[in-house]
């Protein structure tokens, strides 16, 4: 037994299981789809973009660094010499101390986190130093 | 390498080995399961490196196959190697004579599928073989597109009229290059991109893509967020509403470096939306306009000279049936001191007589350009000294206002912009030596304020 899909001519979709579609869905003007399930399998590579660091949220401040990428930190600290607030939100980074018992500054997903590089971001993009900012804001987050 | 079948919907499942159905299960005969495309290993037979599997376009029944996405699939097979590629082919009449169907893998939500590293995706009739997405109010990628190529395949997102993005991944991990052979390509709303370049040291080569922006969107059509990204495109079309309602050709060039020779799109669609970045990328378009037009982008701006742009004109004509005009409309809307312009727009050989000579370049400026003098616009250049035979080089950079000229220019406005006619000299200190190359650039450090602030340029330099 298989499942079809049947759409007529006048764009009436007729959906059925049968060893064989009707014969009048084999009709000109008829599309007959024999509809198949596709899975993910066992044994089948993970395509899905993976975080850097194993879904980890917590990061050092040297993993903070290395998920923003080169260029941009560069054009964060380029940004941070003609913009107090840029230069505040490095500090805080700079600041910021590890949680008790671990090694751990920055949380991925502390409440400040987006907003602040979403502003980022957009100063980022501006200058032509990621192409960007939604990308780059989502890259990082997904850590 | 072998040819081997899969007729989806067959009573028995064979060996793979004929394009005949099977009589029996394991007996010599074609698979009977689409599910061996998607990563499943075949019950008898097996699929090697450099195998060609030839799929039959409709089910055993007569039916064309849909595959529906209930999680993210990966097509094809891993394992295989550049040099020993597997090959997917959808038949549609070769080998089973009338048979036309399609093959679809249909998600309508966020599952897509993933073309897998080394394996070639091909239909003998274009479209046969179409990956669609209907999700609606969730941005999804469409499709992923590892190291493989494709060819005469349907990516369609179309449907997403609405809130709902997607975009085709290209790249799951670095230095990947995707092959794109006559690729169609229906884009709804955009999710970042329609070709999104992902991960660094990665490119999409197409040949004669068809790609059809069916939405208005300010996202590209090409867009590279990683350093190295190469994009390189030849022949083929963009068209659609979203082609002319200002989304731009690519990301602003950054670390990437894009060509497209002979991609046609329409003259509303900028190259990108802004100046690069200092990382040295680049866009360089050769006749996207059918003709002879060419457009560049860099750091410091971007210049063009589309035919259909029907811009402003002065001595430089093209050696076709007409002798019509054409110059550089010039827009430095990323010049800085650091970032200077330096467009390398002429290169004229030199045949008379050495000697030395005096080099002219006419050109319009707008009215409303602010901060032009001898030090922020100029002209430098080399030629070949008749003496020592060395490139020398000269430049005009100095102190002063422009000069004015009174080259005849075919217009002294451009739509509302109204321009003014300079022009730029030097005599070169020694001789020139017969049958050289004479080249120059054009070259600005003064910041444009708004998109009227624009040069064009004759690349017929006066030589006398």
């Amino acid at each position: 037994m298989a499942d079809f899909r049947a759409t007529s001519p006048e764009g009436e979709v007729i959906e059925y299981t049968a060893t064989v579609p009707e014969s009048a869905h084999l009709a000109a003007g008829w599309r007959i789809e024999e509809i198949v399930v596709g899975e993910t399998l066992a044994g089948q590579i993970n395509t899905d973009p993976q975080p850097v660091f194993g879904g980890r949220r917590d990061l050092t401040k040297l993993e903070f660094v290395q998920l923003l990428g080169e260029q941009a930190y560069a054009g964060i600290l380029a940004m941070s010499r003609e913009s107090v607030a840029v230069e505040a939100w490095v500090k805080l980074i700079e600041l910021a101390a590890p949680e008790p018992g671990t090694a751990y500054s920055i949380d991925l997903d502390d409440q400040r986190m987006l907003p602040g590089l979403t502003a980022i971001a957009a100063g980022l993009e501006g200058a032509g130093v990621i192409p960007s900012a939604t990308a780059w804001v989502e890259g990082i987050i997904r850590g | 390498m072998a040819n081997k079948y899969i007729i989806h919907g067959a009573t028995y499942n064979g060996d793979g080995t004929t394009s005949s159905e099977a009589a029996s299960n394991g007996a010599a005969g074609a698979w009977n399961t689409i599910d061996y495309m998607t990563g499943t290993t075949p019950v008898y037979g097996a699929i090697n490196n450099g195998d060609t599997i030839n799929i039959r376009s409709k089910s055993s029944a007569g039916a064309d196959i849909t595959v529906t996405l209930a999680a993210n699939i990966t097509l094809g097979k891993a394992g295989a190697t550049v040099g020993s590629q597997i090959t997917w082919r959808l038949d549609g009449g070769t080998i089973w004579p009338g048979i036309n169907g399609v093959l679809t893998f249909s998600s309508s939500g966020a599952y897509y599928p993933t073309f897998e590293d080394f394996n070639v995706f091909e239909c003998e009739v274009q479209d046969a073989m179409a990956v669609v997405n209907t999700a609606s109010n969730v941005s999804v990628v469409v499709a992923t597109w590892k190291q493989s190529t494709l060819r005469n395949l349907l990516i369609d997102w179309s449907g997403q009229t609405g809130t709902a993005t997607g975009r085709f991944t290209c790249g799951i991990t670095a230095s990947r290059k995707m092959i794109g052979e006559s690729l169609h390509v229906k884009a709804g709303a955009l999710y970042g991109g329609v070709f999104y370049v992902g991960t660094n040291s990665s490119g999409v080569s197409l040949r004669t893509p068809d790609i059809e922006l069916t939405k208005s969107d300010t996202d590209p059509v090409f867009f590279c967020s990683a350093l190295q990204n190469y994009i390189s495109v030849f022949g083929g079309r963009l068209y659609g509403l979203g082609a002319i309602s200002g989304a731009p050709l690519c990301s602003n060039p950054g670390g990437a470096r894009a060509s497209f020779i002979g991609f046609d799109f329409p003259i509303q669609m900028p190259v990108c939306s802004g100046p690069g970045s200092q990382y040295g990328g680049t866009i360089e378009v050769f006749s996207p306009d059918g003709g002879s037009g060419a457009v560049y982008a860099d750091a410091w701006g971007r210049a063009d000279s589309r035919d259909d742009g029907y811009y402003p004109t002065c001595n430089a004509q093209y050696p076709n049936s007409t002798a019509s005009g054409w110059s550089w409309r010039v827009y430095p809307n990323g010049v800085t001191s650091r970032v200077p312009m330096e467009f390398a727009f002429a290169a004229k050989l030199f045949t008379d007589s050495a000697a030395q000579k005096t080099l002219t370049l006419a050109f319009l400026v707008s009215d409303t350009y602010a901060g032009l003098s001898k030090a922020a616009v100029w002209m430098d250049g080399y030629y070949i000294d008749d003496t020592t035979g060395l490139s020398t080089y000269f430049t005009t950079q100095s102190t002063g206002a422009l000069d004015s000229s009174s080259a005849t220019w075919s217009a002294n406005t451009y739509g509302a912009i109204n321009l003014l006619p300079r022009q730029i000299s030097i005599t070169t200190p020694t001789a020139v030596r017969q049958d050289t190359t004479i080249v120059t650039r054009f070259c600005c450090t003064s910041p444009t304020v708004s998109s009227d602030d624009i040069f064009f340029v004759d690349p017929d330099v006066l030589i006398s």
